[in-house]
């Protein structure tokens, strides 16, 4: 029996197919059209998964979507009754959406797929968030937390996990939301929301917490987690434009208008940045008004998650959480999870956002709704489309470079590692491409952590982004102990898709400085031999060469661009950045004398 | 432009006099001003059945 799982109309539109309660392919429909955090209807991403499952549409048992339109439809209307006639724009702009596509979500599903109307299903938001999380973790109970910005009316959920069924029992409802609480700050910072708040996250450890206290004006939290806003400060429920009001500018001052370079004193001005300014010193101190505002949101957000976390576990007499939403992509305060409630088993998926939803609606059908037992673990990142030999000789031919066909494994790992040792910056292209934002050693850029400019260098000669973010270290699991403070690696399966950040032992932090952030954390991946051997191997002999199994890991892609998925994409990223070599499977392209 | 024309009309035709109607019910409403007491709502919709998960609402 096949299962297809849909999201899409609000941002990071994915599909999902399951063969009898076990994951096919996943994919969002940005790694297809080429769209960052492409929304619209995912008919590449679909036709991808029915090509990986060998079937046509119409054979198709169930298709499921990841929430119900028509009680979101409802929420809008309220919201716009509510609010009116400020929120004019937003109902305007909102009922061009709905009338001409959001509504006819089922009509769509049909005439597209040629499912009969009953084989349609409808999930709530949360509920395909909660069954993402649980019915493919590797716990036979649990309690459970989804945090976003909204579902339907849902922002925030706690329930309880076990076998084939999960309840949510308790809710936060819109407008109090943590995920538009965050988002209205990552806006006020000067980035794009559903965007920026990496770069939130990437910049706190640059500031001080000193405006906790304003923060705390804006929302007030309770012992257990519970959370209301002050509406007096936002108004993301009415302007289609803003998400807070003057007032909230009153009290943090004026926001940082979007696209301006952010520096600090204690942060690099690179040289894409152009010249420095006149005034360096001026900017430089305003700027850290602005990191400090961003530390004072990050460590309230923390506080929130980690009381909500508590809660949760409370509720369900449970010691292991599954967690999933945008929210549980904050991986900073996932860290602190770990370390300072009662969790003694953490789950998330590698999609914990919206495009994760996809499989949680698949899930839901299969497990909760037609009852099915589990008996699937997603415990990798890599079901999305494989490279295409053909295309790797395409592009090898024709590409006007240095090209190694490497005979055997133990070729391509000796020459990659000899390559990584000399200061190359690699691009790296192997196997299924990675479900979720993260690149996990499938589509990655990869260099030596040992290199103090590393970090510099990918910056400067690929990526072109801010100074203040940080890179990822890729550890074996059975070294990530030696260098980061994570307890039993093993035993937790965000590591191995990079949705922990955890401290970096102080004696390790000389020896992996371009991974290491200003405030002395990483956001380790941990990689298992079982899972991704090739890149495991990888690791481990370039460990072995130089006595330090960490790389640098970051996506394989140009600055606003989705990561990339196939060869072609993966010469023209190669081709337009100053990366060394690209490894395409066991094909290896240098630039300049090799 | 119809289609927008006929928004418009719905917008102010409906919408607006409704809202200020409200505006009685509106102090109990979650939209209201102000700082609020914040609280664990009781959850309680399901759509585990398959007559409740057919539906789009």
């Amino acid at each position: 029996m096949h299962v297809l799982g849909v999201s899409c109309y609000f941002h990071d539109a994915a599909a999902a197919l399951l063969r009898d309660g076990v994951l096919v392919a996943a994919a969002e429909e940005e790694r297809f059209s080429r769209v960052k955090h492409d929304f619209s209807f995912p008919s590449r991403a679909i036709a991808f998964c029915l090509g990986r499952a060998g079937i046509p549409a119409r054979e198709l048992d169930y298709v499921a979507f990841f929430e119900k339109p028509l009680i979101k439809f409802e929420r809008i209307l309220q919201t716009s009754l509510a609010t009116a006639p400020r929120s004019a724009g937003v109902f305007r702009q909102a009922m061009t959406g709905w009338l001409l596509d959001k509504l006819w979500v089922k009509s769509l599903l049909r005439s597209t797929l040629g499912v009969p109307a009953e084989r349609v299903l409808f999930c709530e938001h949360h509920e395909s968030h909660a069954a993402s999380a649980f019915l493919c973790s590797p716990f036979d109970e649990a309690a459970i937390l989804t945090v976003d910005g909204v579902g339907e009316w849902t922002t925030t959920a706690v329930g309880t996990g076990r076998g084939n069924d999960l309840r949510l029992s308790e809710e936060i409802r819109f407008p109090h939301s943590l995920g538009l609480l965050y988002s209205a700050f990552t806006a006020f910072l000067g980035f794009e929301v559903n965007e920026g708040e990496y770069k939130v996250m990437g910049m706190a450890p640059y500031g001080t917490p000193r405006f906790v206290e304003d923060v705390r004006k804006v929302v007030t939290i309770g012992p257990d987690g519970a959370f209301a806003l002050d509406l007096d400060y936002f108004s993301f429920h009415y302007s289609p434009t803003r998400t807070f009001t003057p007032r909230f500018e009153r009290l943090f001052g004026p926001p940082r208008p979007p696209g301006l370079p952010f520096f600090t004193e204690s942060t690099e001005f690179p040289a894409y940045y152009g010249d420095k300014p006149g005034n360096f010193r001026e900017l430089a101190r305003e700027n850290q008004r602005y990191a400090d505002i961003a530390a004072s949101i990050q460590a309230v957000t923390e506080e929130m998650v980690l009381a909500m976390a508590r809660h949760a576990l409370a509720r369900a007499g449970s010691s292991r959480l599954c967690m999933a939403g945008g929210v549980a992509l904050n991986s900073v305060a996932n860290g602190r999870i770990l370390r300072e409630t009662p969790v003694t088993d953490l789950y998330i998926q590698p999609a914990a956002g919206d495009s994760g939803a996809a499989l949680g609606a698949a899930l839901h059908a299969w497990h909760v709704v037609l009852g099915h037992p589990r008996g699937f673990v997603l415990d990798h990142a890599g079901w999305g489309a494989e490279p295409d030999p053909g295309a790797i000789e395409d592009v090898a031919a024709h590409c006007g470079l240095a090209v190694e066909r490497c005979a055997s494994e133990e070729r391509l790992l000796d020459r990659t590692v000899d390559l990584l040792q000399h200061g190359a910056v690699i691009g790296w292209v192997q196997g299924r491409f990675e479900w979720g934002p993260r690149a996990l050693g499938h589509r990655s850029i990869l260099a030596d952590p040992r290199r103090t400019d590393a970090k510099h260098v990918v910056n400067t000669k690929i990526k072109f982004r801010e100074p203040y973010r940080p890179f990822a270290p890729s550890v074996p699991v059975e070294h990530a102990a030696e260098y980061f403070e994570l307890g039993e690696p093993a035993r937790h399966l965000p590591g191995r898709f990079m949705l922990l950040v955890a401290p970096v032992r102080p004696e390790a932090r000389a020896r992996i400085p371009a991974v290491t952030h200003v405030d002395g954390s990483a956001r380790v991946q941990t990689v298992a031999a079982e899972c991704d051997s090739r890149y495991y191997n990888l690791i481990s002999r370039f460990g072995e060469a130089t006595g330090v199994p960490v790389l640098l890991n970051t996506s394989f892609n140009l600055r606003g661009e989705p990561i990339v998925s196939t060869p072609q994409e993966a010469f023209s990223t190669f081709s337009r950045s100053g990366m060394d070599a690209l490894v395409l499977d066991r094909t290896i392209i240098v630039k300049g004398p090799s | 432009v119809q289609s927008a024309a006929v928004l418009w009309v719905l917008y102010y035709a409906m919408l607006v006099p409704l809202a200020y109607l409200s505006r009685a019910s509106r102090s109990r409403s979650p939209w209201r001003a102000g700082a609020r007491r914040p609280a664990w709502l009781a959850r309680t919709t399901r759509t585990d059945d398959l007559l409740s998960a057919r539906r789009q609402f």
